[in-house]
């Protein structure tokens, strides 16, 4: 039994089980089936600065291990070769069959237009706002995207955190779940809430709201403990995108790797590859063909090694993008090289590339917003079209 | 007016009935608790806004001694000082934050403490911006907010902007003018930080006409503002202030030499103007009213603060004195920490109750918790404290356990203490606060909060006591048919009629 069937029987089950009767009414309108053909767009905002040199090392560049005497890995010591010139950290060597698969693909020193300052949270701030400087926009980007999505009904997101994240925060309504939010009731019990809001169409929309997202939560965690880790955040906005969400966000944390990095880089180098596997395998495989996935940092660090073996605050970085229907298996974005005079102060990787445009051209592709809004009110004052590299090459 | 006064002055202009505390019963009252606010003493600071004062002194010499030690130490060692001091201060914000929750809950002047959390959110400010904030923003809002929310609104906004908090929040200690000594010395220029949060949030208020070129202005009307890092006060440094003339909406500030001196009276200007009036009193009407005030209300307020220079007692007073600020009771949602204070008000918490929960225990892996990929802004990515495999052990490093019924839970329910999404603060509309997860999360508070403080109260009874007349009768059958106390108590607190105001 595929996915795909598994869910319509539990739909059935569940619209017809007792503790549901009450919020059905209300649930008609919605559409409950995945439409087959429906694009979806999964963002994974990396918090603390993900050193992309350490993810995918340019092993190849003679330069590499002369800055990161201790850090630098080659093939000879565990380092998973990728294309004769980058190689895969092997705390996400679980990544492999993906990008073997032409699943994967990273996005070589991408930026947003932040520069010179290295605040975690101002960084934070505009690649979520989407404009060019710290407060420009009070919204996140991907919250002004919705509405100019042009098939309406790709237009329901979730964030799945427990406060809604400024880059799915706006005027646009968009779901906020957490894999902790749990109505976690019996049916009667459940049943008294229902009565208790059935007089207040407010309340009653959002209580059959929290019903039916509760209901697919449910199921993806059966009895398991929920946890907050990458692979239940994941597992939730999958499972959303297999009933009628579109759009899902979520973050990883835990990159700034300050000192120690070799070790500390384990934990939050597997949530995000435990993040990526967890969506494709909880997508049924037709779903995982229409779905691009899309991580992006705040920034990116240091080319060379700090005096505690770690890495402090750069600029240019690494975006990771996966899906079943991309062009992967490839390192995409200008390679700046790594030569003295081509570090930007001196210190960070040159950034080639604008994170903005690369979501720009996701967002275009996945939901065929116009160009004219995405330079417009998503990211104002991008340069992008639809000659994009970001859309020739993936 | 449908309810009575007393119920509408409490629920939609207060923090909540608490049993044992007499809510106003005219608007004289009401204003009153005003004057009752600042002869108050606060909870928070953590030992009252001296000691506050003073760890910030603290932490500026502990931090100046460990930098000094810090040239015989090799990098690991270093990495776990630094891991100390940051618990160290992260736990006294956790302190901070939990004597905050006191400070709502505990005091009997409800309008005066909703007036803080609005303004709070109007002159928004982060705990994470950097480290020094988790000590500043609460002693923020004790000096700069609170002591001014009763006069002039010229003289918040000075009080505000030019806050250390605000100073380091939006920038303005980066900001030099490009051909000022400093700015030539460092090769330094101008943030636009907070000359325009200033024009756009602050004062006149977004698309009411100013210009990119009235932003520029303003900031190079700001530079020279800055923070004496040794205490953490404001000082203004002339040889950071770029010179000349500057135009700001039609005004020119400055010329041949630059002052403090236009930096207040551009404050005055902009706060003059019918654009700011217009945008403050509806925000405020906004936030207590409707999601669309009527406009009525609106124009009273704004002709009190035209007839009284802008003296915010009087343009509250003509917002409570218009009988339309009295009709149709609950078209707000509580924003999530009026929310919880209001439930706890309701239970009669007292102190206990809002403690935070001691020290955790020594872990194998403390570093397991800046993981947490569930927190927007988690410790790890935001303080720059990295899990340095040497400091795993480290029996210093233990962080205050938080009240999961407070401090916690607000943060659960979307709005964390002192750490907006943005300058712009928290959102105020209904449909942000009451839909499929948030109302989720509410009910689980709901429950927890019943579990924990509900005893062997009668639901009925407390229902009565928390709602007054404002129950509606299907909620009286339903919390009377309730299965349980527990689950009676939890209806009560989850109920349509308690979420909103």
């Amino acid at each position: 039994m595929g996915m795909d069937d598994k869910m319509a029987l539990s739909r059935r089950a569940f619209l017809t089980s007792a503790c549901c009767v009450a919020a059905a009414p209300l649930m008609t309108s919605m559409t409950l089936a995945a439409a087959p053909g429906d694009k979806r767009l999964v963002t994974i905002i990396l918090r603390g600065a993900m050193d992309g040199l350490h993810l995918v090392q340019p092993y190849e560049d003679t330069a590499f291990k002369l800055y990161r005497p201790t850090l630098a890995a080659t093939p000879d010591n565990g380092l998973i070769d990728l294309d004769g010139f980058y190689g895969l950290n092997a705390y996400a060597k679980d990544l492999l069959p993906l990008w073997k698969r032409g699943e994967l693909a990273f996005v070589q020193s991408v930026s947003t237009p932040y520069r010179d300052a290295r605040s975690h949270f101002d960084g934070q701030d505009v690649l979520e706002n989407g404009g060019v400087s710290v407060g420009e926009e009070k919204t996140g980007w991907l919250n002004r995207a919705l509405s100019t999505i042009p098939s309406v009904h790709s237009r329901k997101a979730i964030d799945v955190n427990t406060s809604a994240e400024l880059v799915l925060s706006g005027d646009n309504d968009v779901e906020v779940w957490s894999p902790r939010t749990d109505l976690a009731m019996k049916s009667d019990e459940r049943s008294f809430f229902e009565r208790l809001y059935k007089n207040d169409p407010q309340f009653a929309k959002a209580m059959a709201d929290a019903a039916v997202t509760d209901f697919s939560a449910d199921e993806l965690y059966a009895d398991e403990k929920r946890g907050a880790k990458a692979a239940d955040v994941a597992r939730l906005a999958a499972g959303m995108l297999m009933q009628d969400y579109r759009i899902a966000s979520f973050s990883i944390t835990g990159w700034d790797t300050h000192a120690g990095q070799k070790a500390a880089f384990k934990a939050p180098a597997a949530e995000l590859t435990t993040a990526i596997l967890t969506i494709r395998n909880t997508l049924s495989p037709a779903v995982w063909k229409d779905t691009i996935v899309v991580a992006v940092t705040e920034f990116g660090r240091t080319v060379r090694e700090n005096g505690s073996f770690g890495t402090d605050h750069g600029t240019g970085g690494l975006a990771v993008i996966a899906g079943g229907g991309i062009d992967g298996g490839k390192v995409i974005g200008k390679w700046p090289g790594l030569d003295e005079s081509k570090l930007l102060n001196g210190r960070d990787l040159m950034p080639t590339g604008d994170v903005r445009e690369l979501a720009a051209a996701m967002l275009y592709r996945q939901f065929n917003i116009s160009p004219d809004s995405l330079t417009g009110s998503i990211f104002p004052g991008l340069e992008f079209d639809r000659s994009s590299v970001y859309l020739r090459s993936v | 007016m449908s309810l009575t006064f007393s119920t509408m002055a409490a629920l939609r202009f207060g923090t909540g009935f608490r049993p044992g505390q007499i809510p106003p019963e005219s608007v004289e009252e009401m204003l009153g608790q005003l004057d009752a606010g600042q002869r108050e003493t606060l909870v928070f600071p953590d030992g009252g806004l001296a000691a506050g004062r003073q760890r910030i002194s603290d932490t500026v010499s502990e931090l100046a001694e460990l930098k000094l030690a810090g040239k015989d130490m090799d990098a690991v060692t270093k990495r776990v000082y630094r891991v100390r001091y940051l618990t160290g201060l992260n736990n006294l914000l956790t302190r901070d934050e939990h004597a905050r929750f006191m400070q709502a809950v505990l005091s009997p002047n409800g309008f005066n403490e909703r007036l803080a959390a609005f303004w709070v959110n109007h002159f928004s400010v982060s705990t994470r911006k950097e480290d020094f904030m988790r000590l500043v923003v609460p002693v923020y809002e004790a000096e700069a907010i609170r002591p001014n929310m009763a006069g002039r609104f010229a003289d918040l906004v000075k009080a505000a902007v030019l806050h250390p908090a605000m100073l380091i929040y939006l920038d303005q200690v980066k900001s030099f003018g490009p051909k000022s000594p400093q700015g030539i010395k460092r090769k330094a220029g101008l943030n636009e930080n907070l000359g325009r949060e200033l024009l756009e949030l602050h004062t006149l208020g977004a698309g009411s006409g100013y210009t990119q070129a009235d932003v520029r202005n303003a900031a190079y009307v700001l530079t020279g503002m800055t923070v004496d890092r040794n205490t953490y006060r404001s000082r203004y440094a002339v040889n950071m202030a770029e010179q000349g003339a500057r135009d700001v909406f039609g005004k020119i500030y400055g010329g041949k030499f630059r002052g403090q001196g236009d930096i207040v009276a551009m404050i005055e200007d902009l706060v003059a103007t019918p654009e700011t009036r217009n945008h403050i009193c509806r925000k405020i009407a906004h936030h207590f009213l409707s999601d669309t005030p009527p406009p009525e209300v609106v124009e009273a307020m704004t002709a009190a603060w035209k007839r009284n220079d802008g003296e915010l007692t009087t343009v509250y007073a003509a917002m409570l004195r218009h009988p339309r600020s009295w009709d149709d009771e609950g078209q707000k949602a509580k924003l999530p920490f009026d929310y919880i204070v209001s439930g706890l008000r309701a239970l009669s918490a007292e102190e206990k109750d809002m403690s935070d929960l001691g020290l955790a225990p020594v872990k194998e892996k403390p570093a397991a918790a800046g993981r947490d990929a569930m927190s927007t802004m988690s410790d790890s990515a935001m303080s720059g404290a990295p899990e340095a495999d040497a400091a795993l052990a480290d029996p210093a490093v233990r962080k205050l356990r938080i009240n999961p019924l407070t401090v916690q839970a607000v943060a659960r329910l979307g709005q964390p203490l002192w750490r907006p999404p943005s300058p712009a603060g928290f959102d105020d509309g209904f449909s942000a606060w009451i839909a499929g997860g948030p109302l989720a999360d509410r009910i689980a508070w709901a429950r927890l909060a019943a579990a924990k403080l509900g005893g062997n109260r009668d639901p009925r009874a407390f229902l009565q006591e928390t709602l007054r007349d404002a129950a509606r009768q299907d909620t009286i059958d339903i919390v009377s048919k309730a299965p349980n106390r527990q689950m009676g108590l939890a209806l009560v607190l989850a109920s349509p009629e308690f979420n909103r105001r």
